[in-house]
C-alpha cells in the first residue's frame, strides 16, 4: 500500500507532531530534575552545540589579544570569591553543592586548556545559556576579563601555594568577618598598598570621602567593575565607609608627592593646556590635597594610565553619545600620547 | 481652501516672532544699522513698483488685441524695457548704495572690544584707548553715540558676530581679526546671537547688549574693572568653589580663580542671562548648570559634575548670583 503524499495530509502530520509535544510538555511528565542528569547522547548534543557555538563566536567577536597576565592578583581574589564554589581551586574542592547541578562546573585545572585565550574570553564575557555559567558581571570592561582569561590559562600548571599566594586572604574563604576587610585586603593588602599591582589602586591615604562615594558607584553599579561591583555589592553603607576610612588612615599616597621629570607632563599637571581647553591636574588634584577629590599623587601610573583611557572611551562613538561627566571630559582632551607620561609623573616614577 | 487659510494663517504668526525690540533688524539702535533699514525700505518701495508695472504689462498683452505689436515694435520694448531699463535702475542703485558700504571712520582713540567666539559663549575684551584691557564674557556693553571698533576673531570654529539692531553680521574666523566699526544711538537692552553654525548649541549662542548713557558707561567699566564682592573668598561658596576646582577654568578678579579656558565670572551676578544668553540668571538655573551643564547646552565645553553635592551646587550658585 502507498501513501500519496498531499500539502493537506503534510500540513496535519505537523500539526499533530506539534500538538502531542505540547501535550507531553503540558503534563509534566519530562524532569527536569538536576538529580537525574542527561542522557549520554544529550549531554553530547547540548556540549556540541556549545563548543561550535563558542568557537564559532570567538573566532568573530573576541579581542586579538585576549589574554593579560599583567594582573593575575586582582583576578585571582575574584576567582577566589566568585569563581572556586563551582570550578574549584588548586588545593580547594568545589563546593559539593555546586558539584550536584546539571550540568555540574568543570574542573578548570584540567578543561582549561581545551579552551583558546579568545574561546576562554568569550565564555567569561557571555556565559553560557543553561548551564549556570554567568555571563561577566560588568559592561565595558574588556581589560577585567582578559587579567581573568591569563589567569584560568594558568589554573592546570598552578600549585596550591602559588594559588594562596596571588589570591591572598581571599584564598582563605573569609571575608564576612572582621567588617570584610579581609577579602579588601586580599588584593588592596593589608597596609592598603595594593600589594605591588599595577591594576590595583593604592588605598592607603586616599581621599576617605572619595573612597566611600567609590564603594557606592561600584555598588549601584554606576562604575563598572565586576571585580569591585561584587564586592562592594555585599557591603552595608556603614561598612563602605568604615572600611573607606581605614584605608584612608593608612600611610601611602598623600598630596604633592608625584611630581618628577617630564617637562610636557609638568605643563599638562600643574598648568594644564590652555589651547586645549585642558585645565591643570591641580586645579582640581592639588598639592596641598584641600579640595573635594581624590589624591592622585603616588597612584600607580598603570591604574592611572588605564583610567584615563577609560574614560576617553571608544574612537568611533560621535560627541553627541559620549559620556559628559567631568573626566570622561577632561580625559579626552589630553593628547594621547601624553596620558602615559602624565600618569609616570604623577605616580613620580 | 480652508487648510490654505489656516496654514498661511500658522505662517503669519511664526513670522510675528520677529516682532520684539530686543533683537531685530528693525528695531534699529545703531548708524549701520539705520543705513541697511533705510536701503532695505528703498529696495521694498522700488521692488514694489517695478513688480506693478511688470504685473501692469503682463495684463495689457493679456487683453491687447491681435496684432497690436509688430515684430519690430516688440524687439524694441523688450530693448527698452527689458534690457537698457534694468542696467539704468541697478547702476542707479548701485550708485546711491556705495556710500553705505563705507565704513564708519574710527580714531585711535575710540573704544575697542575685542570678541572671540568659543564653542559656544563670547569672550570679551574691552580695549579703551590709555588704560588696560578689560577680560569679561557674554554680556556687550557700548557707549551711546561714542564709535566702537569690534575686533572679530575666534577661538575655534567659523562664528558670526550680528546685533541686528546695532549693524551687518560679520564672521568671526579663527587666526584672522575682521573689524567691524559700529555707533549706538539709542539706550535699551539689545540681543546679539551667533549666526554661523558652529555645532550642537549654535543656537544657545547669544548675548545681550546694553547700550548705556557715555557716563553710565564709564562708570560702569570703572565698576567692572573692581572685584565684584568684598565678602569673596569668605564665603561659604567661594570655598566650595575653590574646593571643586572651578579656578581650573574660570577666573574671579580678586581672587585666586584666574582659569581662561572658561568664561570670566568676575562679575557674573550683573548679568541679565545665563549661558551666553540660554536662560535667565537665576539661582535655579546656575545650580543646573554648574551641576550639569552639557544638559543646559548640548555640546558645551563644561562637564558635568555628577560627583557635586547639591549643598555644594548651591553655595556656588549664591556666590555667583551675589557678583555683581
Amino acid at each position: 500500500m502507498t501513501i500519496r503524499l498531499t500539502w493537506k495530509r503534510v500540513v496535519v502530520t505537523l500539526i499533530g507532531i506539534f500538538a502531542l509535544g505540547m501535550a507531553y510538555a503540558w503534563s509534566g511528565l519530562f524532569n527536569v530534575a538536576a538529580s537525574s542528569g542527561h542522557w549520554a547522547i544529550t549531554d553530547w548534543f547540548l556540549h556540541w552545540v556549545m563548543r561550535n557555538s563558542v568557537q564559532t563566536r570567538a573566532a568573530f567577536t573576541t579581542p586579538k589579544e585576549a589574554s593579560d597576565d599583567s594582573g593575575l592578583v586582582s583576578a585571582a581574589g575574584y576567582y577566589a570569591s566568585s569563581c572556586a564554589s563551582c570550578h574549584g581551586a588548586p588545593g580547594v574542592r568545589p563546593l559539593p553543592l555546586m558539584q550536584a547541578a546539571t550540568p555540574p562546573a568543570p574542573d578548570l585545572s584540567k578543561n582549561a586548556k581545551e579552551w583558546t585565550d579568545r574561546q576562554l574570553y568569550w565564555i567569561l564575557e557571555h556565559g553560557v545559556k543553561f548551564s549556570g555559567m554567568p555571563a561577566w558581571g560588568a559592561k565595558d570592561r574588556p581589560d577585567e576579563v582578559k587579567r581573568m582569561v591569563a589567569f584560568v590559562r594558568r589554573l592546570p600548571t598552578m600549585s596550591p601555594q602559588e594559588y594562596r599566594v596571588l589570591a591572598g586572604s581571599n584564598a582563605l574563604g573569609v571575608g564576612a568577618a572582621n567588617g570584610r576587610f579581609d577579602s579588601c585586603a586580599g588584593c588592596h593588602g593589608t597596609d592598603g598598598l595594593g600589594r605591588g599591582q599595577g591594576d590595583i589602586p593604592i588605598l592607603a591615604g586616599q581621599n576617605p570621602a572619595y573612597l566611600a562615594a567609590a564603594l557606592e558607584a561600584y555598588a549601584t553599579g554606576k562604575r563598572q567593575s565586576a571585580v569591585m561591583g561584587n564586592a562592594a555589592a555585599q557591603l552595608t553603607a556603614q561598612e563602605r565607609v568604615a572600611l573607606a576610612q581605614r584605608f584612608a588612615a593608612m600611610p601611602g599616597i598623600a598630596p604633592g608627592r608625584g611630581g618628577a621629570g617630564d617637562a610636557a607632563a609638568r605643563q599638562i599637571v600643574e598648568r594644564g593646556l590652555p589651547d586645549k581647553e585642558l585645565p591643570a591636574c591641580r586645579s582640581c588634584h592639588d598639592a596641598a590635597g584641600a579640595k573635594r577629590f581624590p589624591v592622585i599623587d603616588g597612584q600607580r601610573a598603570v591604574y592611572i594610565a588605564e583610567r584615563l583611557r577609560h574614560w576617553r572611551g571608544e574612537k568611533e562613538v560621535v560627541d553627541a553619545r559620549k559620556d559628559q561627566a567631568t573626566m570622561p571630559v577632561i580625559a579626552r582632551r589630553i593628547p594621547e600620547d601624553m596620558i602615559e607620561p602624565v600618569a609616570r609623573y604623577l605616580a613620580g616614577e | 481652501m480652508r487648510r490654505i487659510r489656516s496654514s498661511v494663517g500658522a505662517a503669519a504668526l511664526l513670522s510675528l516672532g520677529a516682532c520684539n525690540r530686543h533683537q531685530s533688524a528693525l528695531s534699529v539702535f545703531g548708524e549701520e544699522a539705520a543705513t541697511v533699514r533705510h536701503l532695505t525700505i528703498v529696495m521694498l518701495i522700488g521692488a514694489v513698483i517695478i513688480a506693478a508695472g511688470v504685473a501692469g504689462l503682463m495684463i495689457a498683452a493679456v487683453r491687447a488685441p491681435e496684432g497690436r505689436l509688430t515684430l519690430s515694435g516688440g524687439m524694441r520694448m523688450v530693448g527698452w524695457l527689458g534690457g537698457v531699463l534694468p542696467v539704468v535702475v541697478l547702476l542707479a542703485l548701485l550708485l546711491y548704495s556705495l556710500p553705505s558700504m563705507r565704513p564708519l571712520p574710527v580714531g585711535a582713540n575710540d573704544l575697542r572690544i575685542a570678541v572671540q567666539g568659543e564653542q559656544f559663549w563670547w569672550r570679551v575684551r574691552y580695549q579703551p584707548p590709555g588704560s588696560p584691557p578689560l577680560l569679561t564674557a557674554n554680556e556687550i556693553r557700548i557707549p551711546v553715540g561714542r564709535t566702537v571698533q569690534f575686533d572679530l576673531t575666534a577661538g575655534d570654529v567659523i562664528h558670526s558676530f550680528w546685533i541686528p539692531g546695532l549693524a551687518g553680521k560679520m564672521d568671526m574666523i579663527p587666526g584672522r581679526t575682521n573689524r567691524l566699526v559700529v555707533r549706538a544711538t539709542k539706550v535699551g537692552v539689545f540681543r546679539g546671537v551667533c549666526t554661523e553654525f558652529c555645532g550642537l548649541s549654535h543656537a544657545l549662542m547669544a548675548f545681550d547688549v546694553v547700550a548705556m548713557e557715555p557716563a553710565a558707561f564709564d562708570a560702569w567699566l570703572a565698576n567692572e574693572r573692581r572685584p565684584a564682592a568684598p565678602a569673596a573668598g569668605t564665603a561659604p561658596g567661594a570655598q566650595a568653589f575653590a574646593a571643586n576646582g572651578c579656578a581650573g577654568c574660570h577666573a574671579i578678579a580678586g581672587t585666586p580663580a584666574a582659569g581662561l579656558i572658561g568664561p570670566d565670572l568676575t562679575h557674573i551676578g550683573s548679568r541679565a542671562s545665563l549661558g551666553a544668553g540660554t536662560t535667565r540668571m537665576t539661582r535655579e538655573a546656575l545650580v543646573r548648570f554648574i551641576k550639569d551643564a552639557p544638559s543646559v547646552k548640548p555640546g558645551a565645553r563644561m562637564p558635568a559634575y555628577p560627583q557635586l553635592s547639591r549643598e555644594d551646587a548651591q553655595a556656588i550658585a549664591a556666590y555667583l548670583e551675589s557678583l555683581k
